[in-house]
């Protein structure tokens, strides 16, 4: 007896869980194309490497606006972008460039062309553990250290005595082959003809590949700028050899003279409204601006 | 027939058990499916979806019907509950939440509960009535029915993860792949802007490399293990080996790829002198771990199936422990002991987050236990999260994940036939 009331219980509240699950499931629908009253709710995916700040912008916002709730998850670019094809939100982050052929997709399955935003700069630092002696290195060196038939493979090719790492043998960390990063990266070095040379180690996240890197004294690695930690160094970069090196900090991506520094972009369908333009413009205002630098990233101009 | 009978029909009766048992299921279906109704799937998911959710009412209504008619009424009452309903959905449906809406909503959610009521606890008449026997009797064969689902979702739910897989690579496995380059190529540029080359060469041989590595160091121990707790141990000591062997099992991939990650990495710098640990004796070890405590259970169960008898005669005849276990025990229980070292093959294979973590993750042909590898399933988890959606790429990535269905179902196929020439000789 004791056994036939509890399972009374349980079905009561299932069936009680499913209407109110139709309910919540249609009106939040409703609020989000906006038939309905009370809260309305922009929904924002993509980037991995943007997650982090995409979620101190919401947070923030909430507190900005009060009729606006901000819904961000991650699961990489091509999820976001995947996503604002779909039409399931209302911006997509992403770490590199919609491609032509996603952004007709999206053209042909929604009736409405992404925009594009960008909402701020990542600078991507080239790492060697912290007792390598090397300082600096060139473009040229570095397509040739991570380019398909590159010719440095040794430390010592660079001109330096590496003295922690037995082997002398470069260990190339990079990042698994679809990365918004990795993209970047490997058209920053090699332009669009060359591919990176296999055999390198494709790590899975910004923070993995600092952490090995801090580990290893043969390693040479990128990540975003700000990944660094006590067990790595940054180094200087420079275009070519006959031109200055810069350091990745701030100024140097503002003034853009830090060679390595990407866009990181926001889309939207077709040109924003209501909404889900005042959260780009206000991610875009000075506001927004100071959150991009305070999670390591690069506002798009000096405060 | 009697499948028929009791989902579809409205002839007959049914108990209040009964009616639980079946509707039970189709409630819990109904509200995982108001839950998630939004997620994004394709046009195919989205109508074999609504037809299960159309063939579940429909067997709803039937049994409801048998419900009304155990007691002594005509099935029309159904239209009692069935009527208010549609009206409330499609209330909800065009977004109507004012006044008289909301009022006719709440009518349509305590007749709801009424119906339940009615249906789910009042007992129907006793004896036969103008619809059928006693209901009581029923009682088995809808137990039947509902053992018999049960059965035959498993088989529906394989198929179904099979076809979907496949359905998605489908076009470009038919269609562009050249598969002896995809199977002998260990040229892996899926990215590349001038030339993509799909070669899996290098992650087939690094799968099939780390999961004998871990083989070869989970098999003996894992065995050895088996007949200690099984033969030598004394009963207290046994369950606390097993409860510690149950608790290995249950730390998550996750955790095992952080340790080869930072602890093992370590380890492996030091003791071999190599630049960086993230290599297949890395990830070997991790996954020698997590087979160990399935080979153990599983393998433990079969020496302990081996009857007493046969270690009573052993012994009669004067035979050493060693030679018991040795001569008798395991010739005894070979098939559960292959069965038990085949399911840790299987877990290796399998696993991705692990070796993602702790193998370096670097397209190469293995040259030795201290090589950096990439397996097959770890390229999926890394790539298929910013892949574009129905890209070549993207289908590719599932062409690997028919290859890995390919590979496991030869490995049990082989597991089986072993088995059964045991059996017959």
């Amino acid at each position: 007896m004791k056994y036939r009331r509890l399972i009374i219980y349980v079905v009561l509240s299932i069936l009680v869980l499913s209407i109110y699950g139709f309910v919540i499931r249609d009106s939040s629908s409703g609020k989000h194309t906006g038939n309905g009253s009370g809260q309305s709710i922009i929904k924002n995916k993509g980037s991995d490497t943007m997650v982090n700040l995409a979620q101190a912008w919401a947070e923030i916002y909430s507190g900005v606006s009060d009729t606006v709730s901000v819904e961000v998850s991650g699961g990489g670019s091509g999820t976001g972008v995947a996503a604002l094809i779909n039409g399931t939100v209302d911006i997509a982050n992403c770490s590199r460039q919609i491609k032509p052929k996603e952004k007709e997709e999206a053209t042909k399955n929604t009736g409405k062309e992404p925009i594009e935003f960008i909402v701020g700069y990542d600078a991507l630092a080239v790492y060697v553990h912290k007792d390598n002696p090397l300082n600096k290195i060139t473009i040229p060196q570095l397509a040739d250290i991570y380019g398909e038939e590159g010719t440095i493979t040794r430390w010592d090719n660079l001109g330096i005595a590496n003295s922690g790492c037995r082997s002398d043998k470069i260990i190339r960390i990079s990042r698994q082959s679809n990365s918004g990063t990795y993209f970047y990266f490997r058209e920053a070095l090699l332009g669009k003809d060359r591919d990176f040379e296999l055999g390198s180690l494709d790590l899975h996240g910004s923070k993995d590949v600092v952490e090995v890197i801090g580990r290893t004294h043969c390693a040479i690695g990128y990540s975003g700028m700000g990944y660094a930690t006590d067990h790595v160094k940054m180094l200087e970069v420079a275009t070519t050899y006959d031109q200055p090196y810069y350091a990745p900090n701030l100024e140097n991506v503002i003034a853009k003279t830090y060679p390595i520094a990407r866009p990181l972009y926001m889309y939207s369908l077709g040109e924003p409204t209501g909404e889900a333009k005042a959260y780009l413009d206000w991610i875009l205002s000075d506001e927004g601006q100071k959150i991009v630098e305070k999670l390591g990233f690069v506002p798009l101009t000096s405060n | 027939m009697k499948f028929i009978q009791i989902l579809f029909s409205f002839n007959g009766r049914i108990n209040r058990s009964g009616w639980w048992l079946l509707n039970l299921p189709i409630f819990t279906i109904f509200a995982i499916s108001a839950v998630t109704f939004d997620f994004p799937a394709t046009k195919l998911l989205e109508q074999i979806h609504l037809l299960i959710l159309l063939v579940l009412a429909l067997a709803h209504i039937t049994i409801s019907a048998k419900r009304w008619q155990d007691k002594n009424r005509s099935a029309l009452w159904l239209l009692l509950h069935i009527v208010p309903l549609i009206c409330s959905v499609s209330i909800i449906a065009v977004n109507l939440f004012s006044g008289l809406w909301v009022l006719i909503h709440f009518i349509t959610v305590i007749n709801g509960l009424w119906t339940v009521i009615e249906l789910g606890l009042v007992k129907g008449t006793e004896g036969s009535n103008q619809y059928g026997p006693d209901s009581e009797t029923s009682s088995e064969a809808v137990i039947d029915v509902y053992i018999s689902i049960c059965g035959i979702s498993s088989i529906i739910f394989v198929f179904g993860i099979f076809f979907f897989v496949f359905k998605e690579g489908a076009s470009f496995l038919f269609g562009g792949l050249d598969i002896w380059e995809f199977l002998t190529s260990e040229e892996w540029y899926p990215t590349s802007l001038q030339n993509q080359r799909y070669g899996t060469f290098a992650l087939i041989l690094g799968t099939f490399s780390v999961t004998v590595l871990a083989m070869l160091l989970a098999v003996p121990f894992g065995l050895g293990a088996a007949i200690y707790v099984s033969e030598f141990c004394s009963p207290k000591l046994r369950e606390t080996f097993k409860i510690v062997i149950e608790f290995l099992a249950a730390i998550p991939s996750v955790v095992w790829g952080f340790i080869g990650l930072t602890l093992m990495n370590q380890l492996i710098i030091q003791v071999f002198n190599v630049p960086i640990g993230l290599t297949m004796l890395n990830g070997g070890i991790m996954l020698a771990l997590m087979s160990v405590p399935i080979i153990v259970s599983i393998a433990e169960d079969a020496l302990k199936a081996v009857p007493d008898s046969y270690r009573e005669a052993a012994e009669a005849m004067g035979a050493t422990r060693w030679q018991i276990i040795y001569r008798v025990l395991l010739p005894a229980a070979k098939n559960g002991l292959l069965a038990a070292v085949l399911l840790g093959a299987a877990r290796s294979i399998g696993e991705t987050m692990a070796v993602l973590m702790a193998t370096g993750h670097s397209v190469n042909i293995p040259s030795g236990p201290l090589s950096w590898i990439r397996t097959l399933t770890a390229t999926i988890a890394a790539e298929l999260g910013e892949v574009a959606r129905g890209g070549e790429h993207y289908q590719v990535l599932f062409i690997i994940g028919i290859l890995l269905f390919s590979i496991t179902f030869v490995v049990n196929l082989i597991a089986d036939l072993v088995i059964k020439g045991i059996r017959q000789s």
